[in-house]
């Protein structure tokens, strides 16, 4: 082996794509188990990511580079988890609801998902409510993430979760919403199951819905 | 801007592309709540659509860009800087300075719009594209900054020669970058654009929407007539950072703070705010006032300003 799995870890930290990927490659053509590499250095490694960026040491070109230094690893790791009956710990839709294009917390909160051990099918911003009915199905989703920047757009969180009751998959899945105007008491109103202000709440809150301690 | 767009019962994205519709709604907002400034600012992309980018257009709220101008760095450098009075929505905004110019004259003062580098670069490339290229490919997203800089100061000076008293620079992205990049970077670019407002004669709004945790001293050195901050800092922390003869407008959160508080609330929490100010502080919400406020809460914000003054 000529390399040390703790590179991995730091390659994430330090959003060096090429070195996450490349350690990764060596390291499962070693037999090394792919799982390993998620849980006990990729995982705990976008967790200092979080931790970093809520303390204001990372911003978002940081994240966004470790976001990328981790996709490059998944990228070959979770063909190897379809093949072999991985699952992770939970599937998340996320989107940007109808009517929004804006996406940059939706990437956030989409990547520190991702991070934290969960497969996201990212549906873009500007997504109708039917769209998300048919990722949630599609992709049998334990959450759904609706982000909406604009008070204007906000009303079709409510319309996306209507969906959801009209479609009958209501109680499959975990609502989270966020976004700038969002807050708990219109999470409520609007039936959501959870509203977080942050990307790394949401993880947490995310990985305990999903029954995992962290 | 929406809530203006509102009282006259017009639709948004007609607010956004006929000037006469953006001078009604602001008049009317100095008639019914005698509002002290007259606004050109309506959504951000005028000058990216100039440029040729293709807008959305939504009946409520600011068109948004779906397909950014410069699919590749290499982009720039085939980008043709647009002509302020060349017909498109920089025109419109230049129109508009001219017929408030017209109809109030001198009596209330005239607030032209241009975007700030970090946060027309993002316009024009994608905010995720030029937050990684910060650092994945600096020389291009200075390159990009540059380009801006020098768009924005001319159309900052168009809008002064129409007649402009204030431009306010909105560079929200400049929120999302690391204090280092801020002040190394983005803040002397738009140092510039503030040094060529105040050669030409008007006075400068600064806003940058999110947290400036960090970037005070920076923003201090920008010499900015007026500092406009968004709600996630305390207004106590901001005079803090930036001094006590800066002027601050701002900074009650626009959804909890305004749209769904009380006018009770909405007192008490101005005159917390302006309390924490001091001298040399404009009320304001901490960015847009949200469409969908009852009014009396609007009415609420205006009642707490004249009777503090």
């Amino acid at each position: 082996m000529s390399y040390e799995l703790n590179q991995l870890y730091d390659s994430v930290i330090t959003g060096d794509n090429k070195t996450s990927h490349a350690i990764t490659e060596q390291a499962l053509a070693e037999g090394i188990d792919p799982m390993k590499l998620v849980n006990d250095h990729m995982m705990p490694a976008m967790d200092e990511v979080g931790r970093r960026f809520e303390m204001n040491e990372y911003y978002v070109p940081e994240l966004l580079l470790s976001a990328r230094a981790m996709k490059a690893s998944m990228a070959l790791i979770r063909p190897l988890m379809i093949q072999f009956d991985m699952e992770p710990i939970g599937r998340v839709v996320a989107g940007t609801v109808k009517g929004d294009l804006h996406d940059i917390g939706k990437n956030l909160v989409a990547a520190m998902l991702e991070g934290g051990g969960f497969e996201v099918f990212d549906l873009g911003t500007d997504v109708a409510p039917e769209q998300f009915v048919e990722a949630v199905r599609e992709h049998n989703a334990d959450i759904v993430a609706l982000s909406a920047l604009l008070t204007t757009t906000m009303p079709s969180m409510k319309l996306t979760i209507d969906a959801f009751t009209a479609a009958g998959i209501r109680d499959q899945v975990k609502v989270f919403v966020g976004g700038a105007p969002v807050n708990q008491e219109f999470a409520d109103e609007i039936g959501a199951d959870a509203y977080r202000d942050n990307a790394v709440s949401a993880v947490a809150h995310a990985k305990q819905c999903m029954g995992v301690s962290t | 801007m929406t809530y203006a767009g509102n009282l006259i019962g017009q639709r948004y994205d007609d607010y956004c592309r006929d000037h006469r519709i953006l001078v009604e709604g602001n008049l009317a907002m100095v008639e019914r709540y005698g509002i002290d400034l007259l606004s050109c600012c309506c959504q951000p992309f005028s000058e990216a659509a100039d440029c040729g980018a293709e807008l959305e257009y939504y009946d409520n709220q600011p068109p948004s860009c779906r397909n950014h101008l410069l699919k590749e760095p290499a982009d720039l450098l085939t980008l043709k800087r647009p002509d302020p009075h060349g017909g498109g929505l920089m025109t419109e905004r230049i129109k508009a300075i001219e017929l408030y110019k017209k109809t109030a004259g001198d009596t209330i003062p005239i607030q032209g719009w241009v975007e700030g580098p970090m946060a027309q670069a993002s316009d024009l490339r994608g905010i995720n594209e030029i937050m990684l290229e910060t650092v994945t490919n600096p020389e291009f997203a200075l390159d990009l900054m540059d380009w801006v800089t020098e768009m924005e100061i001319e159309f900052a000076q168009a809008q002064i020669a129409a007649g402009a008293n204030l431009i306010g620079i909105g560079d929200a992205a400049a929120s999302l970058v690391n204090p280092t990049y801020y002040a190394d970077e983005v803040a002397p670019r738009e140092k510039k654009i503030v040094d060529a407002i105040h050669d030409a004669g008007a006075r400068v709004r600064l806003h940058i929407c999110g947290s400036i945790q960090g970037k005070y001293e920076a923003i201090k050195n920008l010499g900015v007539d007026l500092l406009d901050i968004d709600y996630l800092q305390t207004v106590a922390e901001v005079r803090e950072g930036t001094g006590s003869t800066q002027c601050l407008s701002g900074n009650i959160d626009p959804v909890r703070g305004i749209k769904d508080s009380t006018p009770r609330q909405i007192r008490a929490d101005f005159a917390k705010a302006h309390e924490e100010a001091g001298e040399n502080f404009i009320l304001a919400a901490g960015c847009e006032v949200p469409p969908e406020t009852p009014e009396e809460n609007v009415v609420a914000m205006f009642d707490y300003a004249r009777s503090a003054s």
